[in-house]
């Protein structure tokens, strides 16, 4: 992949910037899926006036957008990838708590939830043994673009210089290659290739996860609502990636 | 269960599912509950273990040993649930969680009552327990999922989820329904040999007839949330004393009857947000006498000749009659 214009490896450079990705990428995953599964099981589950509150607090989070933000807090508290992945992991869970939250209202009302309360079965043994793995399949759907969001929103943040200035970025690269573009077109394209692999694989792993579930044993309507919900996420997905990208 | 009455408020009006439904069951008893759907058998029983949906206005007295299960709170409840009373419900592929092994979920419904049981007596109980309810090579079938089973050994399953405690009352909800007839017949003799083991009392709620007369020793007919008719199971069917029983009676296809048409009872189950005024089931009914007092006056439910037979017509005394006469009903 050659060098760039100090005389540094390409393809070093690249690989660690993948691994910033990937890191920053499963850190916010595990924060998100963590708080979003517990707060919308805890909505869907109990509903009422625990729902509301719930539901209002996504709201006023999910009206901030996680880039600008990032901008904010990192022109404010100087960035890190440690604050990145605070930030972005304290922000992304209420787009996977909605989603549980509407699994578990539809498989909360099935008949062997209900069977479960007729054997005895306390609520939260019901949550953790009989709903929460039947939202599962949702939630494997859904991860996957999370991630291609995070990654962009991260590759964004660095593009524009408030990466951590500790670690090299995929964004920083392709920002950094910027100057020399009519020159050495392999500073920018190589970076650039990977990220837009990454993101495309991300993508097409969501697919392909919604592709194996649908065909599972029991396919029922939370099958195609899930798809459905796939859908609505890949085009708010693509506003962010617009957004991430200006 | 004394005057049971549930109702559900909803934006277009209430609809009164459950309208003083009482009867008595003791232990070793098998009583049939038969109406058509919407008569508000299901719900009665559900009401039974308190699994209505929390919009439901549930009142009246449901007494078991002595308490009164509507006004227990919550976590003595959940001691009765699957423990002293357990439900086997209708469609068993629905019933059972599609992630778990068979065996797992019966072993949950022991565990849950019973938290200190050893691990390999679980695994012995769970055998024994699909054993129990016929199914062959039951240590292969306990790491079985449900998906894999045929429709009538997810039913015995669920038979076995509903027995791991030795219930004293066991609930089901038209357990034959989502099968085929002879796997029907099968899953019948199940549940009755395994009550009989337990010398559990049993509620049976079905719309089929034929399985009241085979597994019940006393008949509930419900219409329109009220109880039409009550009584010794050969007395109900052998002497109707409601119009509505006689005409369930008359749709049943039966052997000797070759050819030609089945009865019908002409007209649909009235809309539970507007139960017609009087008897429930006078715009549907033979015999009724319009409007007196059929649409103005509500009967209610009384004691006839027969040893606990009891009917809810104004002319209940005429239907027994007509239908001893009629040669087509079948007698005992």
């Amino acid at each position: 992949m050659g060098t760039d214009n100090q005389g540094r490896a390409m393809w070093a450079m690249v690989v660690h910037g993948l691994a910033t990705s990937l890191i920053t990428v499963v850190a916010v995953l595990a924060i998100s899926a963590v708080i979003g599964i517990a707060v919308g099981a805890l909505s869907g589950y109990r509903g009422g006036v625990v729902d509301s509150v719930l539901m209002r607090l996504v709201d006023v989070l999910q009206a901030v957008p996680a880039f600008f933000l990032a901008i904010v807090a990192f022109a404010v508290l100087g960035s890190g990838q440690d604050k990145l992945i605070l930030l972005l992991g304290l922000t992304s869970w209420t787009f996977l708590a909605r989603i549980v939250r509407a699994q578990v209202l539809s498989v909360k009302e099935r008949e062997f939830v209900r069977a479960a309360h007729s054997f005895g079965s306390s609520g939260t043994r019901t949550v953790f043994r009989h709903v929460l793995p039947n939202v599962v399949p949702a939630v494997v759907v859904i991860l996957p673009l999370l991630a291609s969001r995070v990654v962009l929103i991260e590759a964004g943040l660095a593009f524009i210089g408030l990466g951590d200035p500790n670690r090299l970025s995929l964004g920083y690269l392709i920002s950094n290659a910027q100057p020399y573009l009519q020159y050495y077109w392999w500073m920018s394209v190589f970076p650039g290739l990977v990220l837009t692999c990454l993101v495309l694989g991300f993508n097409l792993l969501g697919d392909a996860f919604n592709d194996v579930l649908d065909r599972g044993p029991a396919p029922s309507l939370r099958a195609s609502r899930a798809r459905a919900r796939t859908r609505i996420a890949a085009a708010g997905g693509s506003v962010e990636v617009a957004a991430a990208l200006d | 269960m004394r005057d049971l009455r549930v109702r559900f408020p909803t934006s277009d009006g209430v609809v009164q599912a459950c309208d003083g439904v009482s009867y008595d069951l003791s232990r070793g008893d098998v009583l049939g509950i038969v109406g058509e759907s919407g008569s508000g058998k299901t719900v009665s029983a559900m009401a039974i273990l308190g699994l209505l949906p929390a919009s439901a206005e549930v009142t009246g007295e449901i007494r078991f040993d002595g308490r009164n299960l509507l006004e227990l709170p919550p976590d003595e409840l959940r001691k009765v649930r699957g423990n002293r009373i357990a439900m086997v419900f209708q469609d068993a592929l629905a019933a059972l969680n599609p992630l778990h092994r068979v065996g797992s979920q019966i072993a949950e419904a022991i565990t849950t009552h019973r938290p200190a049981i050893g691990s390999s007596e679980l695994r012995d109980r769970t055998v024994q327990l699909l054993a129990d309810v016929g199914i062959p090579d039951p240590a292969r079938v306990a790491r079985r999922y449900p998906h894999e089973l045929s429709g009538g050994m997810r039913q015995r399953a669920l038979i076995a989820m509903a027995m791991a405690n030795d219930p004293e009352v066991i609930i089901a909800d038209e357990p034959t329904t989502a099968l085929d007839v002879t796997t029907q017949a099968q899953v019948l003799e199940v549940l009755e040999e395994m009550r009989e083991r337990t010398g559990s009392a049993m509620v049976l709620i079905t719309h089929n007839l034929g399985v009241v007369t085979v597994a019940a020793d006393r008949a509930l007919v419900m219409y329109a949330g009220k109880v039409v008719e009550s009584g010794e199971i050969r007395e109900v069917f052998a002497h109707p004393a409601h119009p509505y029983t006689a005409g369930l009676l008359a749709s049943m296809p039966r052997l000797e009857h070759e050819g030609g048409s089945l009865e019908r009872i002409a007209g649909h189950p009235p809309s539970l947000m507007h139960v017609p005024s009087g008897c429930a089931f006078h715009p549907r009914c033979p015999r009724s006498r319009l409007p007196e007092p059929c649409a103005t006056a509500i009967p209610l439910l009384r004691t006839l000749l027969g040893p606990g037979h009891r009917s809810a017509c104004h002319f209940a005394e005429e239907v027994i009659v007509s239908s001893s006469d009629d040669p087509s009903q079948p007698t005992g």
